[in-house]
Order: C-alpha cells, then structure tokens, then sequence
C-alpha cells in the first residue's frame, strides 16, 4: 500500500556514477545484439502486441490465436484469445522429438556433500507422465488447486510439470512458512490435495515437513490426500488413511500421458504474496502469455544457449523459482541447477564450489545472498575457479553498489556482466533490466524490457522529471502479467489499478529515472523517511552505509522524532573480523553527513548479528520498526527463523 | 546336398519387420548398390572417403589408401585427429555439451525398492573435464608422453573409459587386460606393451560378490619384475571400499588422490595425432605361443566405427544406445566407448552380470533407461531365454527398435527368441560379424542407409558398403552360393588393425599367408556359407569344424540343431579325436528346467539329430547332459577346453587357453566336466 502523502517526491542526494561497458566477446556471442536490441526496444515501444506476438510465434502452439491482446475490459486483460497450448508441451514434450531427449534438464544438487542427481528430458518427461497419470488415479481434473509444500527437491519440479499437464493448479507454499500460513493458503485456495516431504535438509538440520501439514490438516476441510515424497528417510506416521506415499503412487503409473489441450488463459499456478497489510493475495498466472513472457526474457537477458549450464539460486517457493529456476528454461531447452538447501552449508564457500562443481555458466541469486557472502570476505571465492562463468544476475530488492561492485570483481572476475533484474511476482518476468549487451551502472536495474511501458509518476499520475524520486508504473499490460487475485477481483483491480489515476499497474516501489533512461529502484514506496520534510529513501542511507569497509547489512528505518517528525536510525551487521565500536559509530555517521549532508539525522548506530529477513532474503524493516517502536508487528509467516 | 538344403532352410526365410515394410531393398537393388561401392579401389576409397568427410580433422589426408606395401595398408595417409577430440571436444563443439553421454550403473541393487543403488550420468562436459584432470595428472605428475602405452587392468566403471580418452587426449595409447584374466596374463600382457603403469581398481561386483583386483596386479608385477621389467606406478580406483589393500607407498596412488587438488577446469591440449598412430594395442590370444598385440589406428580406426554406428545401429541424437559387452574386449572399446561417442550417442554401461540379482535385471535396465538400440551376444541370448518368459514380458520394451547380436553366429532358435520376445517381430534384428583385428563390425543389416533388407534367422546380414568378403575353398577359388568354405576379406578396410604391435611378421603369417597365392586375403579363420541372395551365415571357427569321416560339419550347425528339441536349452559340440573317422561329435547338452536327463532323451536326441542335421552326425555322436556350459567372460563357449575334456588332455596354460576365459572359473569348469564325462563312460 502506498501511503499518502502530500510530498511524493523524495531527494536524490548520492548519484551513482560508474559505468561498466559489455566485454567484446559478450557482445559477439550475445543472443541479442546490440542493433537487434534497439530495434526491440523501438519496435515495443512503437506496437507492444506485435513485438510479444512475434516472441509467441517461436514456440509451439496447438492453435494459434484469434487475437493477441482482449483489454475489453481492463484491468482484466487476456492474451492469446482463442490459442490453445500447454506450457508443458513446450518445456518438455517438444524436446523429446530432439537430440535433448537425452541433454541433461536439470542437475539436482541436495544439502548433504556429495548428493546430487541428473535428470534428461526424457526422464523428466517419464516422470512427469507418471505423476500426472497418479494425479488422475486420485480424479484430480482440470482446474483443480493443488497445494507443493516442499523446497527445491526433483519431485517439487515433477509435481509442478505434472499439474500443468493436465491442467490442474499448483500452488506452492513455501516450506519455510507456519502450518498457519499453509493452512491459510490452502484453505483460500480450496485445494484437493497437498504434496510434502517427510523432512528435507537445511543448514544441516531435517526440518520435518510432514508435522506441519499434520498440524494444518486440522482444518483444512477441501484436502482429500496428502502426498509424501520419502527425502529424509525417517519415521513418520503414515496411518491416516488420507496419506499417501509418492513412491506408491508412481510405482504402477504408467509413464504415458496426453498433454493437456488448454485454453491460452487456462489457470497455471496460484502463488501467494503477503500484502503488508491483510490476508495474503493468490496471484494467479495463466498458461499461455506466461510462457511467452518468461521465454523472451530467459532467451535475451539471461543469453542461455544450448551448451549452457544455468543456476537460478531460488527457491521454488518464490516466483522466481517458478519462473526462472524450472519453466523459463526448460522451455528453452537449457540445463537447470536447482540447490536444495542453504548457501553457507556446510561452508560458506558452497556456492562457488557447485559453481565449479558443475561447470555453472550462468549464476541468478539475490542480493541478500551476495551480501551475505560478502561478509566472509574475498578469499572464499578465490580458492575457487569460477572460471566457467560468463553471466551473473540478481533479483529480490535493489542491489547495493558496493555489493555490486564486490560481485562483479570477485565472482564475475570483471568478465561477466551482472543482470540487475527488476520484476515482482504479480509481472512475472522480467520487466526492468539489463541485457547483456548493455552498459552497466552499479545500482541501477538499467531500461524497461522490449515491450514494457514504464513511467515514474507522482501519486496524481503525473509523471515527475527526469532525476526526481516517484513511484514506479506499468502503463500497458504484458504477457505474463498476472489475471487476478485468487477468489478476489475486487482486490485486484483496487490494489493495483486503482491507487493512481490512469488505470495504470502500481508496483508499490519507489524509482526514479537517470538522464540516460536507468531506472533506479529506492525500495517500497514506504521505505522512505520523512526528516522535517525531506523525503529520503532507506536505501540512500544504507547504500552509503554499505560503502564502508567495515559493514556487511544494513537496514535503514525511520523513527519518531518530536521535533523532526522522524529521524533515522541505522542496524548495521559487521564484517567477519570488526568490532562494534565507538570509534565505528563515529565513522558511520561522518561517512553519512559527507555523503548525504546534513539532511539525514541520525538517532543511533545500532550494531546487531543478524537482521531479520524474509525467507527469500529480504530485510523486514516492518519488524525491525515494530520491535523499536514496541508495537505488533503483524504478519510474520514470512519470516525467516 | 538334400542334407544341406535341411540345415539352410533358413536361407528362404525371407522376415520383414512390421515397421520397416514400406523400407525394403529388393535384394538385386542393395546388391548393386554393394557392388557399386566395391567395384575397384577407387569405388573402395570414395565410399570411405565420403564417411571420412563427417568427421573432425586437425589436417585432411594426401591419400585415402597407402596400398604400396601390403599387407601394412595405411589409410588417410598424412591426416591429423584424436580419438577424445572426436569424442568428447568436437561434441561440445556441436551442441552436445549438456547431452548425457554415459549413463553408468552399478551392479549393487536395492531389491526393497527394486532400483540400482548406484547410478550415474554423465554428460559429454563432464567426461570432458573428468578426462582432461586425469590427462593433466598423467602428464604432470608421471611425465606420461605420446607414444607411451598404459596397462588397463580395471573392470566396468566409470573410470575405465576416462583413463582410455585420458590417454587419448596426451597422445598416449593404452592396452586394456580384461579384469577377469589371471597375473600371469596380466603380466605378459603389460611386459609386451612395455607398460610402466597400470591403472587398476581394489577390486569389482560380481554377482554380489566383492572380487579382488588389487592383489592380482601386485602378483602380476612380482612375475614382471622377476622378467626384468618394472612397474613404477600403479593408479588404483577405489570402487568396492574393501579393507586393507595391501600398499606400497612409493609405487601406489589412489585415483582420487592423484586428481584431487586438479581443478575441474583444467585443460590439456588435445595431442594431434598422425592418422597412422597407434590408439591402442589389444592382446588377443593364439592358439599358439604368445597373446598377440593388435595395434589399432586412429584415423581409419575412427572412420570404421562412425560408419558402422550410422549404418547398422542407425544412430539418431535421440537414441538410447546399450551394447552390453564388456569393455575388455574390443566390442567395448569400438561400441561402448569410441564409436558411441564420436557418433554423439547417449550410451548405457553396466557393470555386472545380466541375471544378478534376477534374470530380469537387463530388461529392466532397457525399461527404466528406454534404450532404443541394443546390442548383446547370442551366448547371453541363450542363457537368458532359459528363464521363464515372464522375467521378460513384466517389463515394457517398447522403446526398443534395433538389437543386434555379435560375438558367433546366433542360431535360428535364438534369433526367433530375440527378435520375437525383445523385438516384438518389429524391430531390425541381426547379427554382426567382425573381430578383435577387424577393429569395426564388417557384416550386418543396415537400417542407417533408410531401408533395409529382409532379415534371415540366422544370418550375418550383408557385407558392408566398401568391403569385399569372399567365402573360399582351400585353394582360395570362391565357393559357390550354398557351399561351405573359410571365411576371407579380399580389401583392405579402416578400422583394421595396422600390425601386432613389434611382430609384423607374425602379422603377416596368421594373417595373410594361407591364401597369398590368390592374393592380399585376410584369413578370418572362420567358417562361414554364402546364400544365393549373398547373404553370410558364419559357421563358427574354422578350427571348430568337425571333420568326421571326410565330412565337414560346423559345430555350430550341430548345436543349432539341438536347441530345436523342446528340451534342450543350450549346447557345446566338439569333436572328439577317433582313430578310424578322425573325429567323431560330442555334445555337452543343458537341458530346459523340467527336463530329467535319461538315456530315452538321449536317444530322442540322436533322432531328432538325424532328422535335422542328418545321420553322419547322429550316429557317432555322443550326447552328454550337463548343467552347464563353460563360457567366457563375453559369453563364448570355451570350445579349447571343452577340447582338452574330451580329448583327456590337461588343462594347460590357462593364460592363453581361451581369449576371454577367467581362470578360476576355466579350472572349476574343466574339473566338473572331466568328472561328469567319466561318470558317463562308467
């Protein structure tokens, strides 16, 4: 939620300034190149509906369209009217026909050293076959909700691939979150059967999945079966009648099965996101412009080839594992890595080493994890090669320059460039971000995708002057757009369309544009401090703060202040090897005054261990507030820990 | 001759697989079209040439065929290539870089959950970056140089085929010793080769069995040392865990340690090799004196076996391709490892035996992997079709849809069994004839060329486009269709072997000297019959065929004959030494399950011999019923030793007894023979 404010503007007070040029050989090999990139952005700014039309036409379809784009009745907008598909047959069967029956389609990588599996497309495929033929012998039919509870586990991709097969809709609960929060979104969904593990790994411990969906079975009314996949090994109560086991299920299945003729707006998945405020929202993507959207900006920003091997660190719980870690590319034919459990087990160096491992040539995380990474210093990554990457990209929140910088130097080796990838789970895909081929600014999520219409506007619509802070809109709709929120229109068309005149698609975030048409992202529209009138984003302050050498987090919130109206107050978690100080404190706040000037008041330097985050890696300043202020801090089934 | 028209009624049996109806030769077309590519040596070489042309090359040829001093043939005379840059770089190269292309499981099996417990895949990068480390490591940390050759003495893992691909990539040529031979052969075999490092395994799964290999390898250097000849380094793969090794620190090194601080992405550049190197040496045993050394190439040698894949396996990017042989014999080398990979094939490697823990465990791999190509011997055919047909029918083998056999001539019983009960009368089913110096199948069917001819139960196929095979009679004139006679090739072909390796003379007199009054023939040594369609139907070795009473029968033809009875499940025909007929047939007979031996179904069995094959074979033979038939390794039946049985001979040097006999099993077998036979004379 946005809030209102008369001053929607917030200043602009540390610019960033480097520039970071593609290296030739980038340029060359790139799958977009420089003029067929131009030509992109002029040809989706001139006709979005032909460009994402002609992205459409490069995969397979069992009808084609009537028409691209329905936006009869907006903010209810359908594309591909008419078409018939299944994202399944583009991101499995179509490849059976070719060499990449027997290419490798994901590498699965478990917590435990040394485990690891290797699965083709054709494998995948008879996996597939089997578990939707299993899903069948439960009468699961099309458009039936089924609840994954697990992590990056192989069945988790299998389970998912299966209900889009048959037209069921997944619907992924993280398996971070409380029995509460399952329950909840289990029961909003009205799901027929949940799919969970006995335990899986993280950080070193078995987290017993199994005894949270008993705990949310209390009352979960619509669950018919709850199926377990045997990950951990140990003993679980399995005498409900209602439990099933997924070996069973699989092991007579036949490993033949129809796709799925489906309508192009046919329901996919359902993926709820927590509002700050309320109930949490089921946004709901479809078959047909999801995968259109997804392939384009896999294919072009992410550059996968053939011969390439892709990790998308994220978990499947987020969109981001939905859409980049499991059908964006084996839609495109590529190798997949998918990581079950923690990046520092059972060392810190666990990245870099599966990176070696497997020979990674393409590495998707999130800042939270670079920062974290950060911490340890350079001399991890340096024990390792690296030297297989050639493309880095992040996504979850606006990246830091200093971190950038860091992964660029010591990942990247300052041979590969960094996709600061700006989208959310309600867009989909990738909506602003670099290709490879761009010029890089540290900090910077760079220029809207071909296709997409972005403005910075203040809150009557206007759009604010090049430089000046505002809020970030989508001003067309896009393929992969989501429809709805699950069960709830209403919601849908008021949260998102309706808070700033023009029917345009809000997004919550603060952005402002560079004199080169750079986006740069400032955080949610309520991650801004309000000091006597300044408006000042609690990314300026922790950027600043992160350029000290001594500093691996920061988190920035405002607190009141009877005379400033709030002031700021700095949580800062320090490198290996730094004490808290005096001296410290001191520095920080000379740091700040040089770079921000006198503007941004400091109340006080906390030094803390940890930050809380959410279980995808983002600061909750909510709580950090909450807990300063001594108030409730509301919902917290995000929360990690 | 009515008696000849009896055991070739195959020869009319003309099977067109359901699938392939509309693909059909007639037979004078594809008989043309052989002729054409064979016609006179320039015909010879543009058909190879044309298959060179696919491939990779550093530098092309001057010359296709060096015929000035034969019989050393050399072909792509002054080209340049690599067997792991063929297999593995120029994979990469075309896209096949995350293509799986070894799925390697292990014997050990989880019957609770009825799935291997180990299995592995590995895609052409990661056997890239697996080779390049251990090629790194050969070369840094033993100075190994191109032209040296390393001793292989390791079973069916993973490993195997990296350390051949590692040698590959450095220029170094490897001998392989199959991990079932005895010290004393390994020894021989790594002094020949003038190997000083062998690459071995603590030990290998066997029917559930830990069998050691370690301790043979020290016994194997002591015999070596004791020659004059040192082993300085002996690489040991850990694959069973079995405790205490015995260990000598300064000559042995773990695998794992000897790569350990390599970083994955090492690279060593790829040797170009001359055509005309040497790829590797492979001991094949004489019935006389010494394992002979057949020294392979690398330029013809990797043209040989890419045609052959495309042809007669018809290999596709999609296809699962399994040859279940063992990588000890050259059919491992050619088809599990070099020609599948070079061709971008995705191959299954098995480590262990095909009925452990269950006689089903081969189908079942071929359901779970969905192997579409196949490859066996008609030896493992037979024994698998002794099993109740269920163990085959629960498994869904519908993926399959080429299977050919190679090792000895599969009989018509067992080519029904293969082609009905695997290839559901759908598939293209056929035996392949080659061996151990022809480096690459030279008969066959040849789905790749998009049609085929009919099948013939039985058969060897056709020769293949660009070879000239001729059956002779003693005096080198060509027999006539129908008539038995020695089985020779008349032109030289690419994957041939160059010479035994430091023996050409030898290479000469075995090889090219029975016939030099015709002509440059390379005598095969076995005994085969051309059809009048032109179709080959090997008889077995020419050393195996009975002379009795001045008649020739093929032991072969008797023991196709005796699989036809209902009761009889396998048998091995030798001939027994007779003062007045010269030999006389005996026949070791295993009989189905629900069979009792008796003297009626003795007697049942000679009449039925009569009525099949004739009475000259019927009436001296004697029909021995036992439970099983000595067989090698790769599933031949060990005819030398059943020939020292009957002729109350010793077992002798078990070295060179038979090419592919373990020993142990060699002695068990020959002491339960002997005993069963007096028994019987009793």
């Amino acid at each position: 939620m946005v809030r209102k404010k008369e001053n929607t503007a917030t200043e602009v007070l540390v610019e960033e300034q480097r520039v970071f040029r593609p290296l030739p050989e980038t340029v060359v090999e790139a799958n977009i190149t420089p003029s067929e990139y131009r030509k992109a952005i002029k040809e989706g700014e001139r006709n979005f509906v032909e460009f994402w039309e002609k992205a459409a036409e490069e995969l397979e379809w069992f009808e084609k369209w009537d028409k691209v784009l329905d936006d009869s009745n907006p903010p209810f907008y359908r594309w591909f009217v008419g078409a018939k598909c299944n994202i399944v047959y583009n991101a499995l069967d179509r490849h059976i026909k070719t060499f990449r029956k027997n290419k490798i389609a994901i590498i699965w990588r478990g917590e435990p050293v040394g485990e690891y599996r290797k699965l083709t497309y054709y494998e995948l495929y008879r996996q597939v076959n089997k578990f939707s033929n299993a899903l069948k012998s439960l009468e699961i039919k099309k458009g039936d909700r089924i609840a994954i509870y697990m992590p990056n586990l192989l069945q988790t991709a299998i389970a998912m691939l299966a209900c889009a097969k048959i037209g069921a809709v997944h619907m992924i609960v993280h398996s971070g979150f409380s029995a509460h929060a399952l329950r909840e979104r289990v029961n909003d969904a009205k799901a027929r059967v949940i799919i969970t593990a006995d335990g899986v790994y993280r950080n070193g411990k078995i987290i017993n999945l199994k005894e949270v969906v008993d705990e949310a079975m209390i009352e979960c009314p619509t669950v018919e079966h709850v199926i377990v996949v045997k990950r951990s090994g140990q003993p679980i109560d399995m005498s409900d009648g209602r439990y099933l086991w997924w070996d069973d299920l699989m092991e007579g299945a036949s490993d033949e099965c129809e796709t799925e003729i489906l309508d192009a707006e046919h329901p996919l998945y359902i993926l709820y996101t927590s509002g700050t405020t309320g109930k949490p929202k089921g946004v709901l993507h479809v078959h047909g412009g999801y995968m259109v959207g997804i392939f384009r900006t896999l294919k072009w920003v992410f550059d996968i080839k053939e011969t390439d091997i892709y990790w998308c660190t994220a978990d499947v719980g987020w969109v981001t594992g939905h859409s980049y870690t499991i059908y964006a590319p084996l839609i495109c034919g590529g190798t997949t890595v998918m990581y079950e459990g923690h990046p520092l087990w059972p060392k810190p160096d666990r990245m870099w080493q599966i990176v070696d491992e497997f020979g990674v040539n393409i590495l998707y995380t999130s800042p939270t994890t670079i920062r974290m990474l950060r911490r340890f210093g350079s001399e991890l990554p340096r024990r390792h090669s690296l030297k297989t990457l050639r493309l880095l990209g992040t996504v979850g929140e606006p990246i830091n320059s200093e971190v950038w910088i860091w992964y660029y130097e010591n990942i990247g080796k300052e041979r590969c460039p960094i996709m600061d990838t700006w989208w959310q789970t309600e867009t989909g895909m990738l909506m602003i971000t670099p290709v490879p081929v761009s010029l890089l600014k540290p900090g910077s999520t760079s220029r809207p995708f071909p296709g997409i219409h972005v403005d910075v506007v203040d809150r009557n619509g206007n759009p604010v002057p090049v430089g000046k802070s505002g809020f970030l809109v989508i001003k067309k709709p896009w393929p992969a757009m989501f429809r709805t929120l699950w069960g709830n229109p209403k919601r849908y068309k008021e949260e998102y369309f309706e808070v700033i005149p023009g029917g345009v698609y809000t997004t919550g975030d603060l952005a402002r544009r560079d004199e080169d048409g750079y986006f740069w992202i400032q955080g949610r529209a309520d991650d801004v401090l309000n000091i006597a009138g300044y408006r000042v984003g609690t990314v300026e302050v922790e950027n600043v703060v992160l350029s000290h050498p001594a500093i691996a987090e920061a988190a920035c919130i405002g607190v009141p202040d009877p005379i400033k109206g709030e002031t700021a107050k700095i949580f800062v978690v320090l490198k290996n090897g730094y004490l808290p100080s005096d001296e410290l404190d001191r520095e920080l706040r000379q740091l700040i005054m040089k770079r921000l000037g006198p503007v941004v008041i400091i109340k006080a330097v906390e030094f803390v261990e940890n930050l809380p985050k959410t279980k995808s890696g983002k600061i909750m300043k909510r709580v950090l507030k909450a807990s300063e202020l001594g108030i409730d801090p509301g919902d917290l089934t995000t929360l990690a820990d | 001759m009515e008696e000849r028209e009896r055991i070739y009624d195959e020869f009319e049996h003309y099977i067109v697989p359901s699938s392939w109806k509309d693909r059909v030769w007639e037979i004078e077309d594809y008989k043309k079209f052989y002729e054409s590519t064979i016609k006179d040596k320039e015909a010879i070489e543009k058909w190879w040439e044309g298959w060179a042309n696919k491939l990779f090359w550093f530098k092309k040829w001057d010359k296709v065929l060096d015929d000035s001093n034969p019989p050393f043939y050399r072909w792509f005379v002054g080209a340049e290539t690599n067997l792991a840059y063929l297999c593995l770089d120029w994979q990469i190269e075309q896209g096949r870089k995350n293509k799986v292309a070894l799925i390697w499981e292990g014997e050990p099996f989880d019957e609770m959950i009825r799935r291997p417990k180990e299995m592995r895949k590995f895609t052409f990068y990661d056997l890239y970056r697996r080779t390049n480390r251990i090629a790194y490591a050969l070369k840094e940390k033993l100075g190994v140089k191109k032209g040296e050759i390393l001793t292989f003495y390791l079973p069916m893992i993973p490993e195997l085929p990296e350390y051949m691909l590692a040698v590959q990539r450095i220029g170094a040529s490897h001998s392989i010793v199959y991990s079932g031979f005895s010290a004393l052969a390994l020894a021989e075999r790594a002094m020949a080769a003038g190997s000083r490092i062998i690459v071995t395994a603590d030990g290998l799964y066997r029917r559930g069995k830990i069998i050691p290999l370690k301790e043979v390898v020290d016994e194997a250097i002591e015999i070596c040392e004791e020659r004059g000849h040192k082993i300085e380094k002996v690489i040991v793969v850990k694959r069973t865990n079995r405790p205490a090794i015995p260990w000598n620190r300064r000559r042995d090194i773990w695998h794992h340690e000897f790569i350990r601080y390599i970083s994955e992405n090492v690279r060593v550049e790829t040797e170009r090799m001359g055509s005309e190197d040497i790829s590797y040496i492979l001991y094949t045993s004489g019935t006389t004196g010494a394992p002979k050394g057949a020294q392979h190439s690398i330029g013809g040698y990797a043209v040989g076996l890419y045609t052959t894949m495309k042809l007669i396996f018809d290999i596709n990017p999609d296809d699962i391709y399994w040859c279940a042989a063992d990588i000890g014999w050259v059919t491992g080398h050619s088809y599990i490892v070099y020609g599948p990979l070079m061709t971008g094939a995705t191959a299954v490697m098995y480590e262990g035996a095909p009925d452990y823990p269950k006689p089903d465990r081969w189908w079942h791999m071929i359901e779970r992997f969905g192997v579409s190509v196949f490859y066996t011997t008609p030896t493992a055919v037979r024994a698998l079709m002794k099993f109740p047909l269920d163990y085959v029918k629960k498994h869904d083998l519908s993926t399959l849809r080429i299977i050919h056999s190679v090792g000895e001539p599969i009989n018509p019983e067992a080519f029904r069994w293969y082609y009905t009960n695997l290839g559901r009368e759908d598939v293209v089913a056929s035996s392949t004839w080659w061996m151990t110096e022809t480096g690459q199948m030279l008969t066959g069917h040849f789905p790749g060329l998009g049609k085929i001819f009919p099948l013939k139960p039985g058969t060897n196929g056709y020769p293949i486009p660009g070879v000239k095979l001729e059956v002779v009679d003693e005096d080198g004139n060509p027999c006539e269709p129908g008539e038995r006679g020695y089985f020779v090739i008349t032109s030289p072909w690419p994957g041939m072997f160059m010479t035994l390796y430091k023996d050409p003379k030898r290479y000469i007199d075995v090889y090219w000297s029975k016939f030099n009054e015709k002509g440059m023939y390379f005598y095969t040594g076995d005994y085969a019959v051309k059809d009048k369609d032109g179709y080959i139907w090997v008889l077995g070795r020419a050393d195996d065929v009975l002379k009795i009473a001045g008649h020739r029968i093929g032991t072969a033809e008797v023991e196709s004959a005796m699989i036809l009875h209902p009761a009889v499940a396998e048998s091995a025909c030798v001939g027994r030494p007779h003062e007045i007929k010269g030999e006389i047939p005996y026949i070791f007979t295993v009989l189905k399950q629900g069979f009792i031996p008796s003297p009626d179904l003795e007697g049942e069995l000679k009449s039925h011999l009569r009525n099949t094959i004739g009475p000259i074979v019927a009436s001296d033979a004697t029909v021995l019923f036992v439970d099983m038939v000595p067989k090698t390794r790769s599933g031949k039946i060990m005819r030398r030793l059943l020939k020292a049985v009957v002729s109350g001979a010793p077992l002798g040097d078990t070295t060179t007894l038979e090419d592919e006999a373990a020993v142990e099993e060699a002695e068990k077998a020959y002491e339960y023979l002997k005993k069963a036979m007096e028994k019987a004379e009793k």
